[in-house]
């Protein structure tokens, strides 16, 4: 008596499979079910796409324009406030 | 890199280094997100002020500038979710609702998720895509968000994400859960699916 999983409970696994290594049952019925289907399987591309490109973002922002800096009113704003700031907490 | 090390490395303890270090960096990262270098400035000055008061926390877990570029992000998305507030779902059940609206009642997919053709490995390189994946995050709410920038962008782990935001492993599944549907429509919309 295998129950298979609907879309909408296979999705919802696909992601929580992201975040933790799923039951050896719930693994085996979702493996099953995204072989089978098409979508589920297309949403979890997607879903890894898009933490990929999460990921990425950190490596990214390395490559803003270094030309681009504070001027220096706000840097001393920033250092008094940060002045101000360290006595408080 | 090797004249920078002794001071990235004591600059936690020391506050009054950040603005030198990393107060460029930062301001880069913001202004290309917000594109108003007043409120860029605004917002590098509030992720200082933060930091001061979450030192403690963090101070095991990571790099100076990786910690301080996180807040920032944060304050980020809070900042266009400000500006926008008028089409953004800030109720977690108007979430869900919008997620049930996928499946029909037998739980199959009722709108199938579309194929993503616009591919290029590098959308992550292009200011655009960056722009809509910023606007997408802003419009989900706040606590999900949160949840999940830490999980996807920081890579916490979900046991970390539980400590940081006092929630339960289970919950913590369910939301990142919802913020991915959530964005991943949001990106078909305004990214992928464009020019269909």
């Amino acid at each position: 008596m295998l129950m298979m999983p609907k879309c909408r409970e296979a999705s919802r696994l696909v992601s929580e499979s992201m975040d933790r290594k799923l039951p050896l049952f719930q693994r085996v019925v979702l493996r099953l079910h995204l072989r089978m289907c098409k979508y589920c399987h297309r949403f979890e591309q997607q879903l890894l796409k898009i933490r990929q490109i999460s990921r990425h973002i950190n490596q990214h922002i390395e490559h803003l324009d270094t030309s681009i800096s504070l001027s220096d009113e706000a840097r001393k704003r920033m250092q008094s406030a940060i002045k101000t700031h360290s006595g408080t907490f | 890199m090797a004249p920078n090390a002794p001071s990235e490395a004591r600059s936690l303890e020391d506050p009054s280094v950040w603005v030198d270090l990393y107060g460029d960096y930062l301001y880069r990262f913001a202004l290309a997100r917000i594109n108003d270098p007043t409120l860029a400035e605004d917002l590098v000055q509030e992720t200082f002020v933060a930091a001061l008061k979450s030192r403690r926390n963090f101070e095991m877990r990571s790099a100076a500038k990786t910690w301080l570029t996180a807040i920032l992000k944060h304050k980020i998305v809070d900042c266009i979710r400000k500006r926008q507030r008028e089409r953004i779902i800030d109720n977690e059940e108007a979430l869900d609702r919008n997620l049930e609206a996928f499946f029909n009642e037998d739980g199959n997919w009722k709108i199938h998720p579309p194929k993503w053709e616009n591919n290029p490995v590098k959308h992550y390189e292009q200011k655009e895509f960056l722009d809509i994946l910023f606007d997408c995050l802003s419009g989900i709410p706040q606590r999900i968000a949160r949840i999940f920038m830490l999980r996807e962008m920081e890579g916490l782990t979900t046991d970390e994400i539980c400590k940081v935001m006092e929630i339960s492993a289970t919950n913590c599944w369910t939301m990142l859960y919802r913020a991915r549907t959530a964005l991943r429509s949001c990106l078909d919309l305004n990214w992928f699916g464009r020019g269909l």
